[in-house]
């Protein structure tokens, strides 16, 4: 062992020389590959279409304002698209204002392992319920549009026909389509942190 | 404020300046990746700065926050066929022991350890007890021990192929 911790030295020496370069800019990340920039780029790109979408309903209920009932199934959507906002908006902030890689390595490697279950968790129950939630709306609006009031809606057989294979067919594909490709993106990652963890804990290992 | 915040953390990055040194040439094999973990440790532990409590050394602080962002820093695939290997830390294969140094030896045997035992065993190198390791790491005292008696048996083992 001691020429181990000789080799050390002689390395400890030579690493001490050598100084930190004066262009080093403390504010600049390399934007790697690392699993929590992943997770803050996911969230932000998520975000992103989340406001594009959130502005363009707006857009639809400014073009229905004398419109009550229009406006109502379209505030619906806004507040569906708000909440998904303020929700991932949250979750972003709180993964980013987190010294994460100052606490303890086994803490650190738990809670990236959470934060990347969670959000997988968080994106397939929102899934669940928005798809069909929207899918719903566009119908009303679809209808209010043609016919100008809920009154007047006659939901024919064709519409029915329709309606009901969207939400036994297609909307269960899109949900299970979500949730697998988020588990496949995320796979390796989860993998390596439970190796990492478990590598950490084991005190038994051969 | 903030600026004198900052000297104050550029003095002190300054005169640790071999903690990243050492990690960056541990956990990174090519230039790029070196390069990008280097400037990834030093934006962490600016951002990280803030947690600094001033209970434990600067030093202890900064090789938890270089040894974590290490842990979870990933080479970007597509462009590492491309890259160079970084010649002043890295052995070449072919050296034999007698030509390549006990240092380049040894930085190429801790470079074939997982990822976690690489930290272990470095922070036991740089001196830190069990307990130490134990707090730094998350894990316990005696696993800390247990886990250094193996790591150095490996390394052991690797020198001896990389001697023969």
């Amino acid at each position: 062992m001691n020429n181990f911790e000789k080799a050390w030295k002689q390395i400890s020496q030579e690493m001490n020389t050598r100084d930190i370069s004066p262009k080093t800019n403390y504010g600049r990340s390399t934007d790697s590959a690392m699993l929590i920039s992943q997770i803050r780029k996911k969230l932000k790109l998520g975000m992103g279409w989340t406001l594009f979408f959130l502005l363009a309903l707006f857009a639809v209920a400014v073009m229905h304002l004398g419109e009550p009932q229009i406006l109502m199934v379209v505030g619906a959507g806004i507040l569906l698209m708000w909440s998904s906002l303020l929700a991932s908006r949250r979750y972003y902030l709180k993964i980013k204002n987190q010294p994460h890689v100052a606490r303890d390595t086994k803490s650190m490697l738990i809670d990236y392992y959470n934060w990347v279950v969670k959000l997988l968790r968080m994106e397939r129950i929102w899934t669940q319920f928005a798809i069909p939630c929207y899918l719903i709306l566009g119908l009303l609006y679809g209808q209010l549009r043609t016919h100008g009031s809920f009154d007047q809606i006659v939901f024919d057989g064709r519409m029915l026909v329709i309606t009901a294979l969207l939400m036994v067919v297609v909307v269960p594909l899109v949900i299970v389509w979500v949730s697998w490709s988020q588990k496949y993106a995320y796979r390796k990652d989860l993998e390596d942190l439970e190796a990492a963890i478990e590598d950490l804990g084991n005190n038994h290992e051969s | 404020m903030d600026q004198r915040i900052r000297d104050a953390f550029s003095a002190q990055i300054s005169e640790n300046a071999g903690i990243i040194h050492k990690v960056v040439a541990i956990y990174a094999d090519t230039r790029e990746d070196q390069e990008d973990l280097y400037q990834e440790i030093l934006y962490q532990s600016w951002k990280s700065y803030a947690s600094f409590r001033h209970d434990s050394k600067f030093s202890t602080w900064l090789y938890r926050v270089g040894l974590n962002t290490a842990l979870v820093f990933r080479r970007k695939d597509a462009r590492h066929s491309h890259s160079q290997l970084d010649e002043t830390m890295t052995p070449h294969a072919d050296d034999s022991y007698e030509s390549c140094d006990d240092r380049h030896a040894l930085i190429a045997a801790i470079r074939t350890l997982p990822k976690v035992e690489r930290m272990i065993i470095t922070l036991h190198l740089e001196g830190y007890t069990y307990k130490e390791i134990g707090e730094m790491t998350g894990i316990s005292k005696d696993n800390a021990g247990i886990k250094i008696h193996r790591i150095k048996n490996k390394l052991s083992e690797t020198l001896k192929k990389i001697a023969s």
